[in-house]
């Protein structure tokens, strides 16, 4: 179990990490750096000195979810998407629907609202594998755009831009857990489901599949990859993932409206992926709260706060183009190479 | 009704698809979609809208001066962001280009300002009367300036040793490399036709739909869209697309619903994709193993 994983985990990346022995190394290192966040985690939020710090936390935990969906897609298999907040709208809104018209359980309904998101992923990557690259990325564009007309015009269903809609108070069975050190625990156990799902593919048949799709998909086809498959397959899983993030956002805001879920969503959940580090887990988790707080932290900028923002990212990918957690990891082992020295 | 209808969507096809031609020269030249050419466009109806309106400055110098700008800014972008970084790591190409547009629209808050402003028209006139159509002006000065960049852009890839060097690059890079090419030159000259013709979309387009510096997304996810819809890489291909689009939203919010105008010409580019993968004008695309 333990090695197959580290040569999957590892090759997403290039060659450079592949080639060498040192690709286990490597692979536990994403896996090492989960548990090591997983970890840090409640302990921030045992410090946290009041609820804002908490619900910053509990919300770069909910992207973070979303980001993880978005890592396999991208980062594994290739497939880019603009479109990501469409599932993380379809998570919230049937979540909302079913616990508001029918009072289902609140942890059903999220099952069931990820569940549906999942089944659009599912439905929309069919026609979707036909296209690559820009193409895919203007098809997804699309259809993210095409979601959020609808949501903010489905009134009946979603409640649009005025009123939008509202949920009750999370609980498991009675249970109250809506306070944010309760629900701090449900995202954070959410996250770790995420994490070992992403893990889990990442280590195992289907995901070296996806690998070989993101190389190249006629030679993926030609060792008898079902190529279309493949690719529904981790369409399906990011849209599962960020429908699940979508359905836990619903309980964390308890009222929100359609503009939520609009282009800038998928956006940043692009930036977060990117941002972090394509090839990790991890990354896409570090990814996520990069781009939740920095805007938190730049609040204070008023005016300059899109400014600052900006030169960040372009700093960011223009000294680290693979990501942060890559660039910090490499200058770290460089200065420990400069130590040995 | 259904000519001036066919009239605006035309207009507003002619604005997609300069701002499509934009995206379609610097993918073809440094195989990057430029995330922030949007950005241009609202930087030059912004410029023309900060010059004309806030400074008083002559109609007659400030869109020479706004669309200067917008070459100078889409030059700087390239000059301190793209060039030099990993040329096959399209992926942080793409996201370094988004982080540009942030900074380029946070710019034009910070020292433009955030109100909206409503530029003056390039020539003040009664509108053209074609039978029962009516063309307003400025619609003369939007389709015109498209078919006078078309015409030069034609000119300097066609005839010039410049131009030709362009195309050059964009078919075989390492070829062109050993011709003597620069591509760097290329990129160059790319990224500033790009700033000079969004720039002239952003400024003329700036007096019928205003100036505002959260424009740029909406703009630029129009261009980026055209440019697919005809194929990317040719511009007339991004004339195509832009057109079909225009004509698209403006039927359907006259005769449907303008609320879903996006969404049906969305639709529309969607289908078309799906029938053919690399857009209408656009080359099959070679895979490689």
């Amino acid at each position: 179990m333990e090695k197959p994983a580290s040569m999957t985990a590892a090759s997403p990346t290039v060659p450079a990490v592949v080639k060498t022995g040192r690709a286990g190394i490597v692979l536990s290192s994403d896996r090492r750096l989960t548990i090591i966040l997983m970890v840090v985690l409640p302990l921030y939020a045992l410090i946290a000195p009041n609820s804002f710090y908490k619900s910053v936390l509990v919300s770069s935990m909910i992207n973070s979810i979303a980001a993880v969906g978005l890592c396999l897609m991208l980062g594994f298999a290739g497939q880019i998407s603009i479109g990501q907040a469409a599932f993380y709208g379809l998570g919230a809104y049937v979540t909302a629907y079913l616990t508001n018209h029918f009072g289902l359980e609140p942890l059903l309904a999220i099952a069931l609202g990820s569940a549906a998101a999942m089944a659009v992923g599912w439905g929309i990557s069919r026609p979707l594998s036909r296209l690559h690259e820009h193409y895919l990325a203007m098809a997804t564009l699309a259809f993210g755009i095409v979601m959020y007309i609808v949501f903010a015009n489905a009134r009946p269903l979603t409640g649009g831009l005025d009123p939008g809609t509202s949920v009750g108070k999370f609980a498991i069975l009675g249970f109250d857990l809506s306070s944010m050190d309760r629900y701090f625990w449900v995202v954070w156990v959410a996250l770790g489901f995420a994490a070992l799902i992403a893990g889990n593919v990442a280590a195992t048949q289907v995901g070296r599949s996806l690998l070989a799709v993101k190389m190249s998909a006629p030679a993926a086809a030609s060792v008898g990859i079902d190529v279309v498959r493949a690719k529904a397959f981790v369409f399906a899983i990011g849209a599962f993932l960020t429908g699940l993030s979508g359905g836990l956002y619903a309980y964390f805001a308890r009222s929100f409206n359609a503009t939520t879920f609009g282009i800038g969503y998928s956006i940043d959940l692009l930036m977060m992926v990117v941002l972090g580090s394509l090839t990790r887990v991890s990354g896409a988790i570090v990814g996520a709260f990069i781009i939740t707080i920095l805007p938190v932290l730049f609040e204070h900028f008023e005016d300059y706060k899109t400014l600052v923002f900006g030169i960040t990212m372009v700093l960011i990918m223009k000294f680290m183009p693979s990501g942060l957690v890559e660039g910090v990891l490499s200058l770290g082992s460089r200065l420990l190479r400069r130590k040995d020295n | 009704m259904f000519e001036q209808i066919v009239v605006s969507g035309l207009t507003v096809g002619a604005i997609y698809a300069l701002i499509a031609i934009g995206f379609t020269i610097v993918f073809s030249t440094v195989r990057v979609v430029n995330f922030a050419h949007g950005e241009f466009v609202m930087a030059g109806g912004v410029l023309y809208a900060w010059l004309a309106v806030i400074h008083q400055v002559p109609v007659a110098i400030a869109i020479p001066a706004a669309v200067a700008g917008c070459v100078l800014i889409a030059w700087l972008s390239y000059e301190l962001c793209l060039a030099g970084m990993d040329k096959d790591n399209h992926i942080a190409q793409v996201m370094i280009t988004l982080g540009l547009g942030i900074t380029i629209k946070g710019f034009a808050q910070v020292f433009v300002g955030k109100d909206t402003q409503f530029p003056p028209p390039f020539t003040s006139g009664a509108p053209l009367a074609l039978g029962a159509v009516s063309i307003s002006q400025q619609t003369l000065w939007i389709v015109g300036s498209l078919a006078v960049l078309l015409g030069l852009l034609w000119a300097l890839l066609q005839k010039t040793r410049v131009g030709k060097g362009m195309r050059a690059v964009a078919i075989n890079h390492y070829a062109a490399v050993l011709m003597g090419i620069s591509p760097k030159r290329a990129a160059i000259i790319a990224f500033a036709l790009a700033g000079l013709i969004g720039g002239a979309a952003g400024a003329s387009l700036a007096p019928v739909a205003s100036a505002h510096y959260d424009n740029g997304i909406f703009l630029g996810i129009k261009g980026f869209a055209a440019a697919i819809l005809g194929g990317l890489g040719n511009p007339v291909g991004a004339v195509l697309g832009g057109v079909i689009l225009g004509l698209t939203e403006s039927l359907t919010a006259g005769y449907v619903s303008s609320v879903y105008k996006d969404a049906v010409s969305l639709v529309l580019l969607l289908a078309i994709l799906l029938s053919r993968p690399q857009g209408l004008l656009g080359r099959p695309l070679p895979t490689k193993l």
